[in-house]
């Protein structure tokens, strides 16, 4: 408890220390016809099945998913004209539709050794990427698991969704600086695993 | 550079934002070091190891299906021809709206408009709306449950605050209830002499069959749904206001939904549970819904039990408009999902649960009528009402409607002598399958 203290209050000091950028794309806008939109499709269409399916473990459920977002996404673009970065709305109307499945399956799911194996044991198994991907997963997990979840998270979006750290603290609703502090904590702590010999 | 500079720029090298005049400052920091140097390592190691884990992408069909559903979705927001609708019976209950509604009713055709077309652009119109602000009146008590509605009851008033999208956030407010979904979970209160909070997840049916007008562009597409799933009969009207502004009406019929074949005592409960009509004004010009009136049959007659008065779009709300300030000494009600399982409970009949609780209100056993409630605590009005009230009789119990739990006939003798005849309500639907004691007093 003592180190996630200390920890948090450095955060709020580094917060202060650095201003928030100026957004560089003033100009982009929301796709608004039926071509423009296809193209928002090709861009993010496997960004937010996989991370989707890095959420609910199912690659069925991850297109269902990713597919409501698009839906939504064409049904609101009047609303959304002024949205300058799409990838932050996308991934976080994505997250959401996925923590709502979690909900109503009654729980969260973590890659853990054993949904690997209930998957492995399961008649229905999916298809070999699936499981592969599964276990990359459960091995990326595990190589995070000693980090608060916070400065997990940042450092899953940032390398396995390839989302820019504006682009994550737009989706996470955080100013740029706290973003920043979590990806440089979360790395301080994954060397100081390391260097006790720990997960990675 | 110090270490604290390096960090920083490391964060940056990994957003691939470190600018040229920095690296070689960076590099030399990292030789002379070993602790920052360490640092990248472990970060370079990681990433190297989290950029090489399989993915999972979108299937070679993906992108087609979604675009296919996105044309279907613009092709129907054009007026459809040549569809023709079940109208059988609709028409005497569409016009008495129509006229309650103190509208002109313009005679005549119209051209490319249909009320399939007319929803339609309602949905995609309303489904760009930031925030909607109802104020209404529903035939209903203060402090019934919001699905609750009495035709012979005055209409109160209720109002609505909501933000529709991803993560909803609304408010829904009478004079004895007040519900908040805060964006993350749902909050109620009862307020007293009841004192009872609750909380639920955000897709519990809390407030039931005002869910839908949360989110006004859900709701005309659900409408859609269900004229295209099961033909529901729709009507379109045009018609002007009394300065002559067009508007355009749709009234859609529904049948009462549940099983009535034991009892009617469900029958006319709620909305959905009578036979209705609902009414939908919208402004012609910009496609907004505008008013909202239903209509239920009783057997006297048709009677309008909720009408919505004002909408306004796009408002800011106060910020602490969707949170809920409880009293300190709220009673809290335990969620369905967090009942502890009770054997002795669940093994109950709907009957002696009636008895169990009547018998504890007697006693004076307020642990074990807050057991039976679901309650932590029952509050000082309450148990001045109910203690050592007497049982006369109780009946055999029944089920109406669409209500999972059963009802249960009583007569029971307050402590001042007054006596009251009634139904209550009994519930085992939660996890555990013990009964709780739900309404009815």
């Amino acid at each position: 408890m003592r180190a996630v203290n200390e920890m948090a209050r450095t955060d709020q000091a580094v917060e202060r220390e650095v201003p928030e950028p100026i957004d560089p794309v003033p100009d982009a806008r929301w796709p608004q016809t039926i071509e423009e939109f296809e193209r928002l499709v090709e861009l993010y269409q496997h960004r937010l099945v996989w991370h989707a399916f890095r959420r609910l473990g199912d690659a069925g459920e991850a297109e269902d998913v990713a597919q409501e977002v698009f839906l939504r996404a064409w049904r609101e673009r009047e609303r959304l004209r002024r949205v300058i970065r799409p990838a932050s709305y996308l991934f976080r109307m994505t997250a959401n539709l996925c923590t709502d499945r979690l909900r109503r399956r009654g729980r969260i799911l973590t890659i853990s050794s054993d949904t690997l194996l209930e998957r492995l044991a399961d008649p229905a198994a999916p298809a070999a990427r699936q499981l592969e991907a599964l276990e990359g997963l459960r091995q990326t997990e595990a190589l995070l698991a000693g980090l608060p979840e916070r400065q997990a998270e940042v450092i899953r979006l940032h390398v396995l969704d390839e989302l820019s750290l504006a682009e994550i603290a737009q989706m996470l609703r955080r100013p740029l600086a706290t973003i920043k502090s979590r990806l440089r904590y979360g790395l301080i702590k994954l060397r100081t695993q390391r260097s006790r010999g720990g997960r990675s | 550079m110090n270490c604290n500079q390096y960090l920083h720029h490391l964060t940056n090298l990994l957003g691939g934002r470190l600018d040229p005049d920095w690296r070689q400052e960076f590099e030399e920091h990292e030789r002379g070091c070993e602790r920052c140097a360490r640092t990248a390592s472990a970060a370079h190691h990681a990433i190297t190891a989290l950029r090489s884990t399989p993915r999972i992408g979108a299937s070679p069909q993906f992108k087609d299906r979604v675009m296919e559903q996105i044309r279907t979705m613009e092709d129907e927001t054009r007026p459809a021809r040549g569809r023709t609708w079940r109208m059988a019976g609709i028409a005497a209950a569409a016009c008495l709206l129509l006229a309650m509604a103190g509208l002109i009713n313009l005679a005549g055709d119209s051209p490319g408009l249909t009320a399939f077309g007319t929803l339609a652009r309602a949905a995609e119109v309303m489904s760009g709306v930031n925030s909607v602000r109802i104020t209404a009146r529903m035939s209903t008590r203060p402090y019934e449950n919001f699905e609750w509605i009495g035709a012979h009851c005055e209409p109160i008033p209720l109002e609505i605050w909501t933000e529709p999208g991803a993560q909803p956030r609304w408010r829904i407010e009478k004079e004895g209830r007040i519900v908040v979904m805060d964006g993350e979970q749902i909050i109620g209160w009862i307020k007293p002499p009841s004192n009872l909070a609750y909380r639920a997840q955000p897709e519990a049916g809390v407030v039931s069959w005002l869910r839908p007008l949360l989110d006004p562009g859900q709701l005309l597409q659900a409408e859609l749904e269900r004229a295209r799933q099961d033909g529901s009969t729709l009507l379109l009207e045009r018609l002007s206001d009394p300065v002559g502004r067009p508007l355009l009406a749709v009234s859609v019929v529904a049948n009462a939904k549940g099983d009535y074949s034991q009892s009617d005592y469900a029958r006319n409960s709620s909305i959905i549970e009578s036979d209705h009509s609902r009414l939908y004004i919208f402004d012609a010009a910009s496609g907004r819904l505008e008013q909202m009136r239903v209509m239920i049959e009783t057997a006297a007659g048709p009677v309008t039990v909720f009408e919505i008065s004002a909408i306004e779009y796009n408002q800011p709300f106060e910020d602490n408009i969707f949170a809920l300030e409880l009293p300190a000494d709220v009673n809290w009600a335990l969620a369905p999902e967090a009942l502890p399982a009770d054997p002795i409970l669940a093994a109950r009949t709907p009957e002696q649960v009636a008895r169990d609780f009547f018998e504890a209100c007697n006693k004076e056993d307020w642990d074990r009528v807050s057991i039976l409630f679901s309650e932590t605590s029952i509050s000082q009005p309450i148990r001045q009402h109910l203690g050592e009230l007497e049982i006369i009789s109780l009946g055999k119990p029944f089920k109406s409607g669409l209500y999972p739990g059963w009802f249960v006939p009583y007569e029971i003798r307050f402590r001042g002598g007054e006596t009251k005849k009634w139904n209550l309500a009994v519930r085992n639907d939660n996890p555990a399958g013990r009964w709780i004691v739900d309404g009815g007093i």
